[in-house]
């Protein structure tokens, strides 16, 4: 195409022309300033108990610049191959996870690591993954894409695929108010996926919310004593289950990483995942691991970082247990000598935690 | 405290803070010319020796002790100068030795909170508390913005109302013994323990010039009692809000913990 021609093409649904132009690289680049840039603000109320949802200054939330990280979210163009999406491993009906010990990337490779929920993402604001590799969503939002055992692809050539597409060139315009296509970025991307993801939030509607927040329901005598293990409130005859050192605030979320004694990691060397470790190189970091939201923990089995536990009971006996030893084993782990009641008090505890509500339902769902 | 009532006790804070946070009164005709900057650093140390995570200490008799976590809220910070007259440093803060002091390299650096804009002068003393005072104490971390300490809600434990004041955390063991081994843990926290110490400096703040306060805090003085140290062995951890007494002991023990110079 020689230099300087122009043509005219019509994206998505607005019907106004757009006026392409090769860029040089062998591409073509496309104008956009003719599709209208007027994003909406878009407004989280408070949650009880939940911080404020702050985003970062350079990336506000906005209506368009949500719908387009849905639609990336929910697309296997993201992959090399195209089968896979943010949502192969993050299924709505599972609180975000896919219920998978361990997830499978393109071709079916098995990462390490269990796929964790994305509820409530954008209130974690102390250290994302298992590990904390990463501090906010728009760096977490890269990793998976070019992880050769996740999405596996490449941002030179999926910028291209959503440079060529039909419908994103218009929807970026709409979101990030760029002039042409080869403004279209992995950092745009990755901001665009970061605002939906901040929006998946629940947490008004759980059994325990109504009962605590709301006094629109009452815990069942089983259930507050299972909170009152949880948070140690209880008289000086109730075990203290240690859980809210954890797992703690509204969100049931640690903002810090713990060795919960899952593995012994005496010797770092014997370990198959470092966790925080493998990130700070520290040994006190060795086997540390995100304490991750309980908010609908019912939904997100297998757990822990790797899915070894299948069920919740099991978790609750690994606790009750107190774990192998470990030089940097929280001091909170240790033999809890739980009654048979107590462990099945703490389940229906936990229990009260699954909202399978969401905020904003309307914008959660798969739009393709 | 009802919603409404805690909502305009938050403005009230905020309102609070947003004083404090300025130069006090006395210094609100400081121009900028007459001030200086003051770092305050603190260094975490187990006697003479820098105190280093999982490094194990001698304690008492054949017990050797080691450290896991170590972090404090210090708050109210202020200079008083020879006239009598106050200059706020700082509001609240979180001192967290636990994500510093992890090699020995890393332990000898301290953690400096710098101040700008302070009034330069004589000052004789330096004075903070340990915790957050009462009116702090009746807010949450949802009540605070992810960048404010305050908001890390893992300094804070809902069955007390109360901030978590200060963690300390570690193992106690005799080598002698055969895989023995007392995981140890003392978090702070409530009213009746909020505790505030002054400490002489006697220095001088010039004119756009730098000074340093260093803030070394001994960690087996923490645990000293009568003539002797705590006994961690038979009583290693303490969450019982009606026995605060081991909170008392170790945050009353900053006064001869801490070393200013």
């Amino acid at each position: 195409m020689a230099l300087g021609s122009v043509i005219l093409v019509s994206i998505g649904c607005n019907n106004d022309p757009i006026v392409m132009e090769p860029n040089g690289g062998g591409g073509e680049t496309i104008d956009l300033t003719s599709i209208p840039y007027d994003p909406t603000t878009f407004e989280v109320p408070s949650i009880p108990d939940f911080l404020p949802l702050i985003s970062p200054e350079d990336n506000p939330l906005t209506e368009e610049g949500i719908q387009l990280g849905r639609h990336l979210f929910y697309d296997p163009i993201l992959s090399i191959d195209s089968t896979l999406s943010c949502s192969s491993c993050h299924l709505t009906d599972l609180a975000f996870t896919d219920g998978e010990a361990v997830s499978p990337g393109v071709d079916g490779i098995l990462g390490p690591r269990s796929s964790m929920s994305l509820i409530n993402i954008g209130y974690n604001y102390r250290g994302l993954f298992w590990d904390g590799r990463v501090r906010t969503l728009e760096e977490q939002a890269k990793l998976p894409i070019e992880d050769p055992i996740e999405l596996n692809h490449t941002f030179t050539e999926l910028i291209s695929d959503l440079q060529g597409h039909d419908e994103y060139p218009r929807m970026f315009r709409e979101a990030f108010g760029i002039n042409n296509t080869d403004e279209i970025t992995a950092d745009l991307t990755a901001k665009a996926i970061a605002q939906f993801e901040r929006i998946l939030i629940s947490g008004s509607n759980s059994k325990y919310d109504r009962a605590i927040n709301a006094n629109t329901a009452a815990l069942t005598p089983l259930e507050q004593h299972g909170f009152d293990l949880f948070v140690d409130a209880g008289d000086e005859d109730t075990v203290d289950a240690e859980c809210s050192h954890c797992h703690h605030g509204g969100l049931f979320m640690g903002d810090l990483f713990f060795n919960n004694g899952i593995d012994d990691t005496t010797n770092p060397d014997n370990l198959l995942d470092l966790g925080r470790g493998g990130v700070t190189g520290y040994p006190i970091d060795m086997g540390k691991f995100k304490a991750p939201t309980l908010r609908n923990i019912e939904l997100t089995a297998p757990y822990m970082h790797d899915g070894r536990f299948a069920t919740l009971e099991e978790v609750i006996e690994h606790y009750n247990s107190g774990g192998h030893p470990a030089p940097n084993l929280d001091q909170n782990i240790r033999p809890l000598n739980m009654s048979e009641y107590d462990k099945e008090a703490l389940l229906a505890f936990l229990h009260t935690l699954t909202d399978t509500t969401y905020l904003y339902p309307q914008l959660v769902s798969n739009p393709h | 405290m009802p919603k409404l009532h805690r909502i305009a006790f938050i403005l009230l804070c905020l309102i609070g803070t947003t004083i404090i946070g300025c130069d006090d009164e006395d210094n609100d005709d400081v121009s900028q010319s007459n001030t200086g900057e003051i770092n305050l650093n603190f260094t975490a140390v187990y006697e003479d020796e820098p105190l280093v995570l999982l490094r194990d200490y001698a304690y008492t008799g054949d017990d050797i002790i080691n450290f896991t976590t170590s972090n404090f809220f210090i708050s109210d910070v202020y200079l008083t100068d020879s006239n009598g007259g106050t200059t706020d440093l700082v509001d609240v803060d979180f001192i967290n030795f636990t994500e510093k002091n992890v090699i020995e390299e890393l332990a000898e650096e301290p953690i400096v909170l710098n101040i700008d804009n302070v009034a330069s002068g004589d000052y004789l003393s330096i004075t903070f508390s340990v915790g957050v005072n009462p009116t702090v104490n009746q807010t949450q971390p949802s009540d605070y913005n992810p960048d404010s300490p305050l908001s890390f809600s893992s300094q804070y434990w809902v069955a007390w109302d109360s901030y978590i004041f200060a963690k300390f955390q570690g193992n106690l063991s005799d080598p002698n013994i055969v895989g023995d081994n007392v995981p140890w843990l003392f978090h702070t926290g409530k009213d009746e323990v909020f505790r505030t110490f002054t400490f002489a400096i006697n220095g001088s703040l010039d004119a756009n010039s730098t000074v340093d306060i260093d803030i070394e805090l001994d960690h087996k003085e923490l645990f000293a009692i009568d003539a002797g140290f705590m006994d961690i062995r038979s009583k290693p951890t303490n969450h019982d809000p009606n026995d605060i007494e081991p909170f008392i002991i170790i945050t009353e023990n900053f006064e001869t913990a801490v070393t200013v110079q």
